[in-house]
């Protein structure tokens, strides 16, 4: 195989694109739905770990502090808390401050908490994190820091959800990998079926094709790239269609703010994983071309 | 040139297409291979040019050894023989250029020496002026001829061909012979499979009998 017979290999694979056109494009359609289910469905697990992410950067660390603690105790562990290297900020909260809080969140049915004549919450220092610390990690290891030290009873960072958001996450990457197999698969069989035809249609041009010499990768070369074109066609069509229904979710349906993920909304395929959607319809056409090509052979045998 | 010795080709369930073909063909000599259909013609220029192996014997061509040859290297000795059939075998929507160039393409020569190579090989044949024409909308005299540039424009040492007048009208028949006669005074050797009998009285070549898969004496 030499580079300058690539012009022709590829002519003849653009010719015989053209002439089984109708099959081509049913395959073509086939490819991109199953591209726009995983494109989709990638779409939904990185807006949801976007979501995320921003989620977490809210994170807010509350170390309660033991009752009784003098003020110079209190200070000092203010400073260590402000030395630790994931704090960016620490606020000081008493107990009638956070009496005046919960007061405030009750709103009309504050009255409830007449008749307290001391405050029972506890004093607390609400803890903001670096921005390069704000991660479910980063609020875990400052949460274990924070109980180590004398004079803290108890630390809080919403680890409930977070462990939940977690397990949501993984279950969706589990998902995601389930379709995505499944998806890949079913690439290649409509690929390799499609081709299949090709080859048994192209049987007579590749006997002649044997006839004058051609070597298999000659004759294999552009069934290979008619199987890339229907891929990467499939690939493209998937992309511009995932594009318009998030076009149309983030525009015309104003629903950003039903989703209310983050602020930015939703976002879509960043180009990294769609030049990786082009280059997935690339390669699977080449396997399912490939592939069809092995079974003729087979069957030639 | 080609050395056969005791060649058998045999089929599974014990069909024999050849048997104990032993045939010594030398450089630049014209052949004739006749018999009746089924006689095993087709079968023996298979062999000759690696469409399959035979099942006993040896098969010299050029002094390489035809039934040793590596599944790779079969393309290369096929650019070393023209091969020229009963049904033309052409690329019917490609023109009659790009079907004697394919045989060129298939090498990854240069455009330019593509071009140059496969229009004296259409010049050759007469057929210059109806190169950019579909294979398909020519005749069936041009489309042998066309068939025969092909096979020719790699300077072949060896041009088989398999009935290649059968398709074709008595006076067509000869201009098809006479182009292989001036392939052969060029120096390429040439086998000429048919059950024509005019053909085989009308050129005084040598003629190897076939009948049942045996070489008749």
């Amino acid at each position: 195989m030499r580079l300058r017979q690539l012009p022709y290999l590829g002519r003849t694979a653009l010719e015989g694109f053209r002439a089984h056109a109708l099959m081509n494009l049913i395959a073509v359609i086939i490819i991109a739905l199953a591209f726009v289910v995983g494109g989709g469905f990638l779409l939904l697990v990185i807006n949801v770990e976007w979501a995320a992410e921003g989620w977490s950067e809210q994170i807010q660390v509350t170390a309660y502090l033991a009752d009784g603690l003098s003020a110079e105790a209190t200070q000092g562990l203010r400073s260590r808390i402000a030395g630790l290297p994931e704090v960016a900020q620490v606020r000081y909260v008493s107990k009638d401050d956070a009496l005046k809080a919960f007061r405030g969140q009750l709103g009309p049915r504050a009255s409830l908490l007449q008749g307290l004549t001391e405050s029972p919450l506890p004093a607390s220092f609400e803890i903001a994190l670096r921005p390069m610390h704000r991660s479910a990690d980063g609020a875990e290891r400052l949460a274990g820091r924070l109980r180590d030290l004398q004079g803290i009873e108890e630390v809080s960072y919403g680890q409930d959800w977070v462990r939940r958001l977690q397990g949501f996450l993984e279950f969706l990457r589990l998902v995601g990998a389930v379709i995505g197999g499944g998806l890949l698969l079913s690439v290649i069989f409509i690929v390799s079926n499609t081709m299949a035809l090709t080859v048994l249609a192209r049987r007579e041009e590749t006997e002649i094709l044997q006839l004058v010499g051609a070597t298999r990768s000659f004759i294999a070369l552009p069934l290979v790239f008619e199987g890339m074109i229907q891929g990467l066609l499939g690939a493209l069509l998937s992309l511009g269609l995932l594009y318009a229904a998030y076009e149309l979710f983030t525009t015309q349906l104003y629903l950003q703010a039903v989703a209310g993920l983050r602020p930015g909304g939703i976002r879509f395929l960043p180009w990294q994983l769609g030049a990786a959607v082009v280059g997935a319809g690339l390669l699977l056409g080449a396997i399912g071309s490939l592939l069809a090509l092995g079974r003729a052979e087979s069957v030639e045998r | 040139m080609i050395q056969m010795y005791h060649v058998t080709k045999s089929y599974p369930g014990g069909v024999e297409a050849l048997v104990d073909i032993t045939l010594h063909v030398p450089r630049g000599e014209f052949v004739f291979l006749t018999g009746a259909s089924g006689a095993g013609k087709t079968t023996l220029l298979k062999l000759l040019f690696c469409a399959e192996p035979p099942t006993r014997g040896q098969i010299l061509l050029n002094g390489r050894n035809a039934a040793r040859l590596r599944r790779a290297a079969i393309p290369l000795l096929r650019r070393q023989i023209g091969m020229v059939f009963q049904d033309f075998r052409l690329l019917p929507r490609r023109s009659v250029f790009e079907n004697v160039a394919l045989a060129l393409e298939v090498m990854g020569l240069p455009r330019r020496e593509i071009r140059r190579r496969a229009s004296e090989a259409l010049a050759w044949v007469g057929l210059e002026a109806r190169q950019a024409q579909p294979a398909i909308r020519t005749s069936g005299g041009e489309q042998q001829r066309t068939a025969i540039a092909r096979a020719l424009v790699n300077e072949p040492y060896l041009l088989l061909a398999d009935e290649p007048t059968g398709n074709l009208d008595p006076d067509i028949s000869l201009e098809v012979m006479e182009l292989f006669k001036r392939v052969n005074a060029r120096g390429t050797t040439v086998l000429v499979a048919t059950h024509n009998r005019d053909l085989v009285t009308r050129y005084p070549f040598r003629t190897v009998a076939l009948e049942k898969g045996r070489l008749l004496a």
